[in-house]
């Protein structure tokens, strides 16, 4: 009888050891999980706005000088929107972009009514800047040709949203068409260009005349109406 | 003798009940996680690059990013056959677009750079974005 009992205790014991662990595991690994998911999303938060506050950092803003008082510099943005940055006697830099070289500037070089760009982290409608750039604006503008001057070397275009430019063809503009069956391009006289045809432009911006409409073209890119008819 | 048999039967009885309620507890755990993320992952993937309907998405780079290259990689999206036209001051760039998702390294000057991408798919009005980029040689 001893015997059987002893069977009995040990195959008892036996079930206990194995089912035990499977009542006392499922509770701590749901919670596990749970703790991980948790975690995980932390970690992910965590990783997504220190990528973000990264490429804030990497961002740069520009526009013209509407104004300067004491510290702060009021640009007017391409949006029309107006940011104001904070400058800092000793923190921040000037430099000038001439050609292919950044050259070092000074404060007193700035003044209303310049293109500038502008490093540094942004905080709403205020930039604290680490560096001012004074550049060149260029305006890159595309549409049809809706009138060929061959008189006055001037061609009117129209783009997307309606609005009339009026561009000089000069010497130094650079002209290129697209060749429709190679889809190269190929530099091109004035005698070539026609209405009809598309147009990628590429002016400078004259600072004094923000409402201008009539720029001389630096650069001109043709795709002929045929490539649309094919 | 009974004895025993009716406890080894006993205890192989529980065994199962506990074997079966602790599979079962775990799948109820285990699934609507599972399900919810392969449901998540389902709607990404049928979601077309260009869902917003247009014909053209430039996913890099960003906006107003400040660079140290001389040049960058622009890509995106844009209905297939497109002709894609990448114009700035100192590009000029023009590809059909055989797939849907293109990248056209384009070079920059120094300063800034407004880079105009247009995609003339079905007619001759393109549709169009602007970036500007800002290069900053390394010292």
């Amino acid at each position: 009888m001893k015997k059987y009992l002893s069977i009995i205790f040990v195959l008892s014991l036996l079930f206990a050891v194995t089912q035990t662990p499977a009542y006392s595991q499922s509770p701590t690994k749901e919670v596990s999980e749970v703790l991980d998911s948790q975690v995980q999303e932390l970690k992910d938060k965590v990783a997504e706005k220190v990528e973000e506050l990264k490429e804030r950092k990497k961002q740069a803003v520009s526009g013209i000088i509407q104004e300067i008082k004491n510290n702060v510099i009021t640009i007017l943005n391409a949006e029309n929107n107006k940011i104001d940055v904070d400058v800092d006697d000793t923190l921040t830099s000037y430099y000038d972009i001439v050609g292919t070289k950044v050259k070092d500037s000074s404060k007193d070089n700035v003044e209303k009514g310049d293109y500038i760009f502008v490093t540094g982290p942004e905080i709403g409608e205020t930039v604290t800047a680490n560096e001012v750039y004074t550049d060149t604006q260029y305006i890159v503008m595309s549409g049809k040709i809706t009138e060929v001057n061959a008189e006055d070397f001037t061609i009117k275009m129209v783009t997307i949203d309606k609005t009339n430019y009026i561009l000089d063809i000069e010497k130094s503009s650079k002209r290129n068409l697209l060749d429709i069956k190679t889809l190269k391009t190929v530099s091109i006289g004035f005698s070539k260009l026609k209405e009809g045809d598309s147009v990628h432009a590429v002016v400078k911006a004259d600072i004094e005349k923000p409402d201008q409409t009539h720029f001389s073209a630096i650069k001109l890119l043709i795709i002929p109406n045929e490539y649309f008819l094919q | 003798m009974i004895a025993i048999c009716f406890g080894i039967g006993l205890g192989v009885l529980v065994g199962v009940v506990v074997l079966f309620q602790t599979n079962k507890g775990e799948e109820t755990k285990v699934i609507p996680i599972t399900r919810e993320n392969d449901q998540q992952k389902a709607v990404d993937e049928d979601v077309p690059a260009n869902a917003s309907g247009t014909n053209l998405s430039v996913s890099s780079p960003a906006n107003n990013s400040i660079v140290s290259k001389n040049s960058i990689e622009i890509a995106g999206v844009a209905k297939k056959n497109s002709l894609l036209v990448i114009q700035s001051a100192s590009a000029e760039k023009i590809q059909k677009n055989e797939n849907e998702e293109f990248k056209v390294e384009t070079p920059l000057a120094v300063g800034e750079n407004v880079i105009q991408i247009s995609a003339y798919s079905d007619s001759s009005t393109p549709q169009e974005q602007t970036l500007r980029i800002y290069y900053i040689p390394a010292e």
